[in-house]
């Protein structure tokens, strides 16, 4: 784990993501306590643009955008990762069951029923379950559960079979191997080979599916906020902030669009990005590039030959 | 659900207990299917072995005989696979009846298995301290939690390993041989252990360190009464380790011989031509001996004797038309062969 952890940090690249993400983590976590109005506090001051005041300009009603954007992406972060966190957690469970019968009747239910959720574009379907489970008060005990709960769930529901395919995949290829067998042989339950023998082994194709899940999720969330069936006024999220700012566009008010479109665009990025070095590092097939990653490293300390820089150019841009 | 299984006329502890046998394997016969076609990998397989006994079980590779020694062990073959027996006897209780959870309490408890690949018997993922007391966690409720790394300390001694200090590393900081004797330790860790199968668990050693792991295997049957099945493709560990043989052709059982008996006078012609495939030391000049052909492929049935188109006494239409029954050699023990020159001119009867 500390190996990764240096590994990752040693590209550039991995290090901006890693700090982007830590970035957004922090966004959701704390952000919201520094903002320096209410977040449905109506202001004098209507489509004001940016200034010392208002940070990030005035709504349509006077809101302080700037608060609003706080808000806004603790809700928007806070739901991609409780959709990831639903999706990989019942996703890896049954794409686990089904790798261990594969072929036989478990297998196909599961997998069949995975694919009857692939079937459905991400944006239908996320829309649909929100809008069956309604616009309605709903609460699970004591605890209510708000528009922003139900779209996490939808959008979980709808990443679970892209974990479930992952973790069969990789619990079949798992099952073939003889460690698999020795534990079957001295007598193992199916719960050892599941959670002790499987889960560690296949664990790392599934963390990046999350960080890619994650982008993806934002996305989701977004799309559907900004057609209205996502989390609802007066709450806030990067999509919310959208549709809010859609009329008011051609008024000029630009800081409006700008700010949740870019934090949007960011953050797929950074989880994009995160993802693709998380697979590099954590891909067996991959690890034979370490070699030559750290020959590369090591070279960068070495004086440059004649075609030092253009060969290492060439090396970068064909990383 | 146990005593019911006791007092099953066939399954009593008395059928067990009055041949002296600890295994018994009758009629076992293991289906696997290969695009719809069912391709029968082992036929009409029997094995008997008393406590104490080293039993070799030998035959070229695809023979069927791991897939027979997992088909013992009762371990899952695969959703497509049909495991069919007459009778699968531990100690006299017979292991088809029983339930899974109580079939599972028998692998690793009463029948432990070790393989050929020890690095790839273990999770590469865990400590081979952690992997080690999940298995006493299995099968030694006599212990507490904090009782366990004492014992595999012990249990690792007992096998040649120095065990303190190393239950932190993990499995591939180990060498093969070391590993090889951690499986073992790991395999011998219940107390009421009574069979222990070996499936060509020397083949990837080094020949010095086979040798130690060899007599590692042969001081357990000493201290512990262990039967064994050893499955080998190498001849030398037969004759080094067994008390009696099985050879296996193509699937099925062809002869059964007391260990001296089967060097010195094979009866079935495949096992008098897996012995002249033995390169003689030292060597004389001459061509070493062939097998001519391959083991048949076994997706289509086979109308006579399995081993006919190699045979190098063949005895003429017969070998291809009537399939060969396993009958008394002239070699005793129990020595039987399937092969229509054993039992003299009886097969012309047959027909």
């Amino acid at each position: 784990m500390a190996d990764l952890w240096r590994r990752l940090t040693r590209r550039k690249l991995s290090l901006f993501s890693l700090i982007g993400a830590l970035f957004f983590i922090l966004l959701a976590l704390i952000g919201p306590f520094f903002a320096p109005y209410g977040m449905a506090d109506l202001g004098d001051d209507a489509l004001a643009p940016p200034s010392a005041e208002h940070w990030m300009g005035t709504d349509s009603v006077g809101r302080d955008v700037f608060s609003r954007f706080l808000h806004g992406s603790r809700v928007s972060i806070l739901v991609g990762f409780v959709a990831v966190g639903v999706a990989m957690v019942v996703g890896t469970l049954l794409g686990m069951i089904a790798g261990m019968a594969a072929g036989r009747f478990r297998d196909s239910v599961i997998m069949r029923f995975m694919d009857v959720i692939l079937s459905f574009p991400l944006l239908v379907l996320v829309p649909v379950i929100t809008g069956i489970i309604g616009q309605r008060e709903l609460s699970l005990g004591p605890i209510p559960i708000g528009p922003e709960a139900l779209v996490a769930a939808a959008i979980g529901i709808v990443l679970v079979p892209v974990f479930a395919r992952v973790a069969r995949a990789s619990t079949m290829a798992e099952m073939r191997e003889d460690y698999i067998l020795a534990v079957r042989s001295i007598g193992g339950r199916g719960r050892d080979i599941l959670f002790r023998n499987l889960l560690p082994n296949i664990a790392a194709p599934q963390v990046v599916q999350a960080a890619f899940g994650l982008a993806m999720a934002v996305t989701v969330e977004s799309a559907v906020s900004f057609l209205g069936l996502g989390v609802q006024p007066p709450g806030a999220s990067w999509g919310t902030m959208l549709a809010d700012a859609r009329q008011y566009l051609l008024l000029g008010a630009w800081w409006l669009v700008v700010f949740p479109s870019v934090a949007i665009a960011l953050f797929v990025l950074v989880f994009n990005l995160l993802g693709d070095q998380l697979r590099d590092e954590l891909d067996p097939r991959a690890k034979t590039s370490d070699v030559a990653s750290d020959q590369r490293d090591g070279g960068d300390q070495r004086p440059e030959s004649a075609a030092g820089p253009v060969a290492a150019s060439v090396e970068a841009s064909t990383r | 659900m146990s005593q019911l299984v006791n007092g099953h006329p066939a399954g009593g502890p008395t059928t067990g207990s009055r041949s002296g046998e600890v295994l018994r394997v009758n009629g076992l016969t293991v289906t696997y299917r290969s695009r719809g076609r069912p391709v029968p990998a082992v036929r009409r397989f029997e094995l008997s072995v008393r406590p104490g006994e080293i039993v070799g079980l030998v035959g070229e590779s695809g023979s069927g005989k791991s897939t027979a020694l997992k088909a013992i062990l009762g371990l899952n073959l695969g959703s497509e696979t049909e495991v069919k027996a007459d009778e699968i006897l531990l100690d006299g209780l017979d292991l088809r009846t029983l339930s899974a959870e109580q079939a599972r309490r028998i692998r690793g408890g009463q029948m432990s298995m070790i393989f050929q690949d020890p690095i790839n018997s273990f999770n590469p993922s865990w400590t081979i301290g952690s992997q080690f007391r999940r298995v006493l966690a299995l099968h030694r409720p006599d212990l507490s939690r904090s009782e366990y790394d004492d014992e595999i300390i012990r249990l690792l001694a007992d096998v040649g390993i120095d065990g303190r200090g190393k239950l932190k590393s993990y499995p591939f900081q180990f060498s093969q041989g070391q590993l090889q004797r951690i499986m073992i330790a790991v395999a011998c860790a219940s107390k009421d252990l009574k069979v222990l199968l070996a499936d060509e668990a020397t083949t990837s050693l080094d020949v010095t360190i086979e040798a130690q792991v060899l007599e590692l295997l042969r001081r357990l049957r000493r201290e512990r009464n262990l039967a064994m099945v050893l499955v080998t493709h190498d001849l030398s560990v037969v004759a080094e380790m067994c008390d009696r043989v099985v050879v296996m052709y193509a699937g099925e059982v062809v002869e059964v011989a007391n260990v001296y008996d089967l060097f010195e006078r094979p009866q079935h012609p495949y096992t008098q031509q897996l012995l002249k495939a033995i390169p003689q030391f030292p060597h004389t000049g001459g061509r070493l001996y062939t097998m001519r052909g391959a083991v048949p492929r076994l997706d289509q049935p086979i109308a006579g004797c399995t081993f006919a188109p190699r045979c190098d006494r063949r005895l003429g239409s017969i070998c291809d038309t009537v399939p060969p029954e396993l009958r008394p050699t002239a070699n005793d023990g129990g020595a039987v062969a399937a092969c229509h020159l054993v039992g003299g001119a009886e097969p012309a009867r047959k027909d």
